[in-house]
């Protein structure tokens, strides 16, 4: 450090001393640093293959399926499934160096190496029977499926039912009506009425079994073959018994539908036996423990990548408008008056167009990429800091030490580069975690929308995106916001330390 | 008899007074030990030179001192029979501005620039003075501005500060200072940024203060304004005491080596010139009719709508190795002359030529070859050195530009580095860390490195303390035999002025009033407003002059 300037060196000390600040600098310098190397920490591919006493790179080179199986395929294996085979087995010297999460961004993960716990989960539910009746104005009825249950043979209409039946054939208007029937076993109910051009023909009665309130007993569970049933298991009747073991078995591979039944005392139930099935977006798992996104991708690795992706952007993209910014800022700073006037007005009229528009637009001209994305918003970012390098250069220009530059005869652009310039930099140092941390929230918000990175890049934005489609899949909001926040808290602690480090005014207070 | 008592009771006792600052890794005694008395409407001098405690011993008196890292470590400050430093917070405020009040040094900053100046004094009446109306606030308001020399006070008073001039701010806040009458005033070097004119207003006002029986403490680094105003003295180096005394008894008879050292160093009217005046042959610089006008522009369009004619019409010939010395008072354009001379400004009238080669109308790489010859050193020596550089680039960069070197070469920079009597192992520092006469020795060298023809000093002693003013002095004196240089030395010091130069000018709005030997101008100033100026400059020990205390 002893090339900086002593100035510098005192307040980088000053910096190292706020201890907040120091160690989110380090937590994020870190961050960043993993993420670069992401494709060692998480890759589908294996980095080293040994294969009948030769060593493969497959990362690098093309290995064939060609050369497992001989069967003239010229494209990459599935190394995961290759591994598992015979080919690899223990004691066959052949083997594969993993990173440590076998996954890259891109896989979608098959559902069927999705570790599941192997249960089934069965459970008897009483069902609620229903039916109806059509009534005509002669009283004629026609009665429903399963209608014999609630009335017998003879039906008897409550007397509010025959009053509302009346009125609707009467083509006058009624409310709704339900009425307890004088059993106690089930309802009678009609719907509500408005009257037509001519009086119905017939009128619909709905009959309603009386249950008690939502009976869900929770579900048995058996897990594998295990010969463990639940309780009931025994008074079912031989039939349903059978059909329900058949069920049982088939239910391991693919879902099954549930089984009706009445008991003894005419009783309707069902038997429902579920398996837990994998479906996009998935909950975390077994080796996915941030869970899977809607197109089966590991978020964890997605997170690892997206952290990379965000980093990166933020960092270069606020060092191009820094650049950009410094640039013109300085130079319509430094020569001031006429081009100074012009220029900020030019600078007004292209800020006015909107950056959203700008960017959609060019997204569909030249197709959606990182480069782009980086281009459009580099071009529109570096105006907010011309403005305070500006106003740094006008400042400086006519400072004592600027003067006696000129008067010693050097040329312009030295003064600029050497004389004005390093007094500048102060609010670039400053600025810098907090425009990173604001381009990396955009690019996350961008995504969001859908605007951003091309599609299937891995990216916060997006799994936030998926968030809202899939609402009950809390993994795919937790655990990118928490990374978005971690980023973001990390980097304006860090701005904070900077710009105490940094203040020529500090801590002045007056005993008042 | 009771009056008698009265009258002897210090009004202010400072008993052993030890002030330090905390930095982040050193500890910085600022004042040390220090005791003395102030009488009621006397005014007591406080002087020294920066650094020496004199600011921050008065800070203490009201507890200004930033704080943190300001600690009072010992000592007492008795006022009214209560201990100052022990005082809570509360009490204290009720004392600051209604029984002890400050004047500071920069009038510009210390009115709020968003109210106007009657508001601002009527807000320390409404503090200090709840039962008084709101009539009779106002009232008092104006007979103050009145007092203090504000002309129309009825009307001004709903000015803004901004819209007075730089002198009238300073008696606004002498004004406020004043109002409440307090027993005592803290002025902090109130007249250091006014020129000679206006301080002598100023001191006018004091001197009839000190008449209501208002005692003073006049904080300053100038011995002239010491011996105009104060009945006592205490002269204060490295946070200690080291000489106190009635004024007229120390500077006849100092007793430390010191307070001689500090008195033989101001520089004096009646000091005799340095050099005869040389015959001067070869012609260096000559102006004829030069004109530096800066239009005023107004309106949306912003339309020239007049100008400040800053030079208006001067003729003026530099001749090699000649020394003229330009005075006026500020806004008189004479550092314009200078700026236009190098080309900071342009020249919008008249011609001007350098050796016989015309220079008006001259632009961007033909101006940076001419400013080899002619070379610039500024008031302010903290400013004009680049923070971010180390002193031998700073020395080297010019030449090497020039193409006089091809390399930061250190024999290079050592060898102008002990021309203006520094050490060579200094190059590889950065200009924080020398003292301000260090760092104005600098600049010299930086200059001189070009080996110019004529330097242009823009008030370039005005800044330094007294001692150190006097060893640049004599630098230059050195420097102008060792390398025949011109030099245009623009200065509102007459008294400098007369000690350095062949031939002075008087500048009064843009124009040449007056000219001749300094010996000359001073002894027989023909034009009233260098008469007026002579009669404003403060001359310590001077007999024949009438002082403001008297």
């Amino acid at each position: 450090m002893a090339w900086l300037n002593p100035a510098t060196r005192e307040r980088l000390k000053r910096f190292r001393r706020m201890r907040r600040a120091w160690f989110s600098l380090w937590i994020l310098m870190i961050l960043f640093v993993l993420s670069l190397f992401s494709e060692l920490i998480a890759h589908g591919t294996p980095w080293l293959l040994r294969y009948e006493g030769r060593f493969y790179f497959p990362r690098v080179q093309n290995v064939a399926q060609d050369l497992f199986f001989a069967n003239g395929v010229r494209s990459e294996p599935d190394f995961h499934r290759l591994e598992d085979s015979e080919l690899f087995a223990d004691g066959t010297g052949n083997w594969m160096l993993w990173a440590p999460i076998r996954i890259s961004p891109e896989n979608t993960i098959s559902p069927d190496r999705i570790q599941l716990k192997d249960e089934l989960r069965v459970s008897r539910i009483r069902s609620q029977r229903v039916s109806d009746l059509r009534v005509n104005a002669a009283n004629a009825i026609r009665a429903g499926r399963g209608s014999e249950w609630f009335l017998g043979e003879v039906p008897e209409f409550p007397s509010p039912i025959q009053e509302a039946l009346a009125t609707r054939f009467r083509n006058e208007p009624s409310e709704s009506v339900e009425v307890k029937d004088a059993s106690g076993r089930f309802t009678w109910s009609l719907s509500g009425y408005t009257p037509r051009a001519s009086a119905p023909r017939s009128v619909r009665i709905f009959l309603r079994e009386i249950t008690s309130d939502n009976e869900r007993p929770a579900p048995f569970v058996i897990v594998g073959e295990s010969e463990d049933r639940p309780e009931w298991w025994a008074t079912l009747p031989d039939p349903v018994r059978k059909r329900a073991e058949a069920a049982l078995i088939e239910a391991q591979t693919v879902p099954v539908d549930a089984i009706p039944y009445t008991d003894g005392e005419g009783n309707a139930l069902e038997i429902r036996i579920d398996k837990e099935t994998v479906q996009f977006p998935f909950r975390p798992v077994k080796n996915h423990p941030f869970g899977l996104d809607q197109s089966g991708r590991d978020v964890l690795v997605l997170i690892l990548y997206a952290t990379r992706i965000s980093l990166l952007f933020g960092f270069i993209l606020v060092f191009c408008s820094m650049l950009l910014g410094t640039l013109l800022g300085g130079l319509q700073g430094y020569f001031g008056g006429r081009v100074d006037l012009i220029s900020q007005r030019l600078i007004e009229i292209y800020s006015a167009i909107p950056f959203l528009y700008a960017m959609i637009y060019m997204g569909s001209v030249f197709g959606r990429s990182f480069g782009l994305l980086l281009f459009v918003y580099a071009v529109f970012n570096w105006i907010g800091i011309s403005y305070y390098m500006r106003a740094e250069f006008l400042k400086l220009r006519r400072q004592p030490f600027t003067e006696a530059a000129h008067s010693l005869g050097l040329p312009t652009s030295r003064i600029m580069w050497k004389h004005i310039l390093p007094n500048a930099l102060v609010p670039l140092i400053t600025f810098f975690p907090f425009s990173l941390v604001g381009a990396i929230g955009s690019l996350s918000a961008l995504d969001y929308i859908g605007f951003g990175l091309p599609v299937g890049t891995p990216s916060w934005g997006d799994l936030l995106n998926q968030a809202q489609t899939y609402r009950y899949a809390w993994w795919l909001i937790v655990y990118p916001a928490l990374t978005l926040f971690l980023v973001i808290l990390l980097g304006v602690f860090i701005g904070e330390g900077l710009r105490t480090a940094f203040d020529p005014k500090r801590e002045t207070h007056w005993e008042a | 008899m009771k009056e008698r008592t009265e009258q002897n009771q210090p009004v202010l006792r400072v008993r052993n007074l030890s002030v330090a600052f905390q930095t982040e890794d050193r500890r910085v005694q600022a004042v040390e030990n220090l005791s003395f008395d102030v009488m009621p409407g006397e005014v007591l001098g406080l002087v020294g030179e920066s650094g020496s405690g004199k600011t921050v011993t008065g800070m203490s008196i009201l507890r200004l001192n930033p704080s943190p890292p300001a600690q009072y470590t010992g000592g007492e400050i008795w006022f009214e029979g209560q201990d100052l430093l022990k005082l809570p917070t509360e009490q204290l405020r009720e004392i600051r501005g209604s029984k002890i009040s400050a004047i500071f040094q920069e009038p510009m900053t210390a009115l709020s620039p968003l109210q106007t100046v009657g508001e601002q004094l009527r807000e320390l009446l409404n503090l200090h003075r709840p039962l008084m109306t709101e009539r009779e606030k106002t009232a008092l308001v104006v007979e103050w501005l009145a007092k203090v020399g504000i002309p129309e006070p009825e009307k001004r008073q709903h000015q803004y500060p901004f819209q007075y001039s730089g002198g009238m701010r300073q008696r606004v806040t002498i004004a406020m200072a004043l109002m409440l009458e307090p027993r005592l005033v803290i002025a902090d070097e109130p007249t250091t940024a006014l020129d000679v004119t206006l301080q002598a207003q100023v001191f006018d006002l004091m001197m009839e203060m000190k008449a209501d029986k208002t005692s003073l403490l006049f904080i300053t680094h100038d011995m002239g304004v010491v011996w105009e105003l104060c009945d006592r003295v205490l002269v204060m180096k490295e946070a200690r005491q080291v000489e106190t005394g009635e004024t007229n008894a120390l500077f006849a008879r100092p007793q430390q080596d010191y307070t001689r050292a500090l008195l033989q160093a101001v520089p004096r009217l009646d000091d005799a010139p340095s050099r005869e005046m040389p015959d001067f042959e070869e012609e260096l610089i000559r102006t004829e009719n030069l004109q530096t006008w800066f239009p005023i522009k107004k309106g949306m369009f912003a339309r020239t709508v007049g100008h400040v004619k800053a030079v208006d019409g001067l003729d003026m010939v530099i001749h090699a190795g000649e020394t003229v010395g330009i005075v006026g008072e500020s806004g008189s354009g004479k550092s314009t002359l200078g700026r236009t001379l190098i080309g900071l400004e342009r020249a919008t009238g008249g011609e001007f030529w350098i050796e016989g080669q015309p220079l008006r109308g001259v632009r961007g790489g033909r101006w940076r070859m001419i400013r080899r010859q002619i070379a610039m050193i500024f008031q302010d020596p903290y400013s004009s050195l680049n923070g971010r550089m180390k002193i031998l680039d700073l020395i080297t960069e010019a030449p090497i530009v020039h193409g006089l070197l091809a390399k930061p070469d250190p024999d290079f920079a050592a060898r102008w580095l002990e021309e203006v009597g520094l050490e060579a192992d200094m190059m590889h520092r950065y200009p924080h860390e020398f003292s301000g006469g260090q760092r104005q020795r600098i600049c010299i060298a930086r200059v001189l490195a070009l080996e110019p023809k004529l330097i242009i000093c823009d008030e370039a002693v005005s800044a330094l303390d007294v001692t150190i003013q006097a060893q640049i002095l004599d630098l230059f004196l050195e420097l102008r035999e060792r390398h025949q240089l011109a030099y245009l030395f623009i200065s509102h010091d007459l008294s400098v002025v007369k000690r350095i130069c062949d031939q002075v000018l008087v500048m009064q709005n843009g124009k040449a009033v007056e000219r001749g030997t300094p010996s000359r101008v001073i002894e027989q100033p023909e034009h009233p407003y260098t008469q007026k100026l002579l009669q404003a400059v403060p001359s310590p020990g001077d007999p024949t002059r009438q002082r403001r205390r008297d």
